[in-house]
C-alpha cells in the first residue's frame, strides 16, 4: 500500500506534464473572416460582374419605365383614346414582367456566387491552415471573439495572401 | 461587402454565417500539394530530341510547368496546356516514334493553343455526370452544355489580353472513366503579341457550382 503513497502523485504530475507539453506545441491562430472575404479576389470579380449585369438590367428597365411614362403622360391627356389605353397597358405588363424576371435572376445569380465564394474560400483557408500548420485555424468576426491573442495569433493578413494566391493560381 | 445595398446584411451575414460554420478548421491531415510556379517560356521549349516516351514523361511532370490543378470543395481540376507536338504524338500514335513525321505533324497543330482540363469527383466511382445530380433533365443538361457550351466558360488571359474559347471538345466516355475531359483551342493568331507572357487559362465551373477558376501556366 505504501507505493501507492508516492506512485500516484508521480503519475499525475506525469500527466500534467504531458498534457501542458502537448498543449504548448498546438499552434492555434484566427482570421478575421469578414476582412478575409471582402478582401478575397473571387468576391472583388465577382461582385464587379454582379454590379455590371444589375446595372446593363437596370438600364433595360429604366427605358421600358420611360416608355411608360410617356403613354401615362399622353393617357392623362386623352382619356379616349383606346389604342392609347390598350398600349399603355400592354407596356405596363410587360415592364412588371420584366422587373419580375429581373428581380429573379439577380437573386439567383447573387445565390450563385455567395455558394461559388464560400465554396473556394473554405478551401484555400484550410489550405492556409495546412500550410501554416495550425491544429485549429478559428475564424472570427469584427465584434470580436477573442479577448486577448499574442500579435503572432492573428494570421489575417497572411491568409489573405494565401487565399489570393491560390484563387489566382500563383 | 456587398453585392445590392437592400440585400446588404442578408447577404454578407449568411455568407459569413456559413464560413463561420466552418471557421473551426481542423488542419491537420495531408499536406497541400501545390505545383510550382511555370516559366512560360519554357512551355514552348522544343524538345523534338526526346522519344515519345520521354516527351510524355516530361510534358506530364509538374514542375515542367505544363500541369496545373486544384482541388476545391469535393472536385479536382487539372488543367494542361497541350503543346503541338503532343497533339502530334496523340494523332499519330506509334508513327510519332519518328521524330521528323512528329515535328512535321506538329505544325499542322501550330495554329491552334490546347489546352485540356480533366475534372474528377474525389471518391466518386461512377460517371461525374452523375455526381450531385438532381434529375434525368439534370443530366441532360449536363451532356448538352459539355457538348455544346462549355467552351463560352472558358477563357485565356495573355499580355493584357482576354481571349475566347471558340472551339471545345469533350470527350465523351460514359462509365469508362469517372472525370470529365475537356479540351479548349484558342487561336494562336490572337497570341501572337505574348508569345513568351505567361499564360492564365480560366474555366468557370457552373455544373458544379464552383466558379471561375485559374491556372497559371
Amino acid at each position: 500500500m505504501r507505493i501507492f503513497n508516492w506512485l500516484i502523485p508521480v503519475v499525475i504530475s506525469l500527466l500534467a506534464a504531458i498534457l501542458i507539453w502537448h498543449f504548448n506545441l498546438r499552434t492555434i491562430g484566427y482570421v478575421n473572416l469578414e476582412q478575409v472575404f471582402n478582401s478575397f479576389q473571387m468576391k472583388i470579380e465577382l461582385q464587379d460582374t454582379f454590379d455590371k449585369t444589375m446595372m446593363r438590367e437596370r438600364k433595360v428597365l429604366d427605358s421600358l419605365n420611360f416608355e411608360v411614362a410617356k403613354y401615362q403622360a399622353a393617357w392623362d391627356e386623352n382619356r379616349t383614346n383606346a389604342v392609347l389605353y390598350e398600349n399603355l397597358s400592354q407596356l405596363l405588363e410587360s415592364a412588371g414582367q420584366r422587373e419580375t424576371i429581373q428581380q429573379a435572376r439577380m437573386e439567383q445569380m447573387k445565390l450563385e456566387f455567395d455558394s461559388q465564394i464560400q465554396k473556394q474560400l473554405a478551401q484555400y483557408l484550410n489550405e492556409f491552415g495546412q500550410s501554416v500548420e495550425a491544429d485549429i485555424l478559428f475564424g472570427i468576426m469584427d465584434d470580436g471573439t477573442v479577448l486577448y491573442s499574442s500579435t503572432g495569433a492573428d494570421m489575417t493578413s497572411d491568409a489573405i495572401q494565401f487565399i489570393n494566391d491560390r484563387y489566382l493560381d500563383k | 461587402m456587398q453585392f445590392n445595398l437592400s440585400m446588404t446584411a442578408t447577404w454578407t451575414n449568411r455568407l459569413i454565417a456559413a464560413l463561420a460554420s466552418t471557421a473551426l478548421l481542423a488542419c491537420g491531415g495531408e499536406s497541400i500539394k501545390g505545383n510550382a510556379p511555370s516559366d512560360a517560356a519554357s512551355l514552348n521549349w522544343p524538345k523534338s530530341n526526346l522519344t515519345t516516351h520521354e516527351y510524355k514523361e516530361w510534358v506530364t511532370q509538374a514542375d515542367n510547368g505544363f500541369v496545373r490543378s486544384k482541388k476545391i470543395d469535393a472536385i479536382t481540376f487539372k488543367a494542361s496546356y497541350v503543346t503541338s507536338e503532343m497533339k502530334a504524338i496523340r494523332s499519330l500514335g506509334v508513327a510519332a516514334e519518328d521524330i521528323e513525321l512528329r515535328r512535321k505533324e506538329s505544325e499542322l497543330f501550330a495554329e491552334l493553343e490546347f489546352y485540356q482540363l480533366t475534372i474528377t469527383a474525389n471518391g466518386f466511382q461512377d460517371e461525374l455526370l452523375k455526381f450531385q445530380l438532381d434529375s434525368q433533365e439534370d443530366y441532360q443538361g449536363r451532356v448538352q452544355y459539355y457538348g455544346f457550351y462549355a467552351n463560352q466558360d472558358a477563357l485565356l488571359v495573355c499580355g493584357g489580353d482576354t481571349i475566347n474559347c471558340p472551339v471545345h471538345t469533350w470527350e465523351r466516355t460514359y462509365d469508362a472513366i469517372n472525370s470529365v475531359v475537356l479540351e479548349f483551342a484558342f487561336p494562336a493568331a490572337t497570341l501572337k503579341d505574348c508569345l513568351n507572357e505567361q499564360r492564365e487559362m480560366i474555366y468557370t465551373d457552373r455544373v458544379f457550382g464552383n466558379g471561375p477558376i485559374h491556372f497559371r501556366f
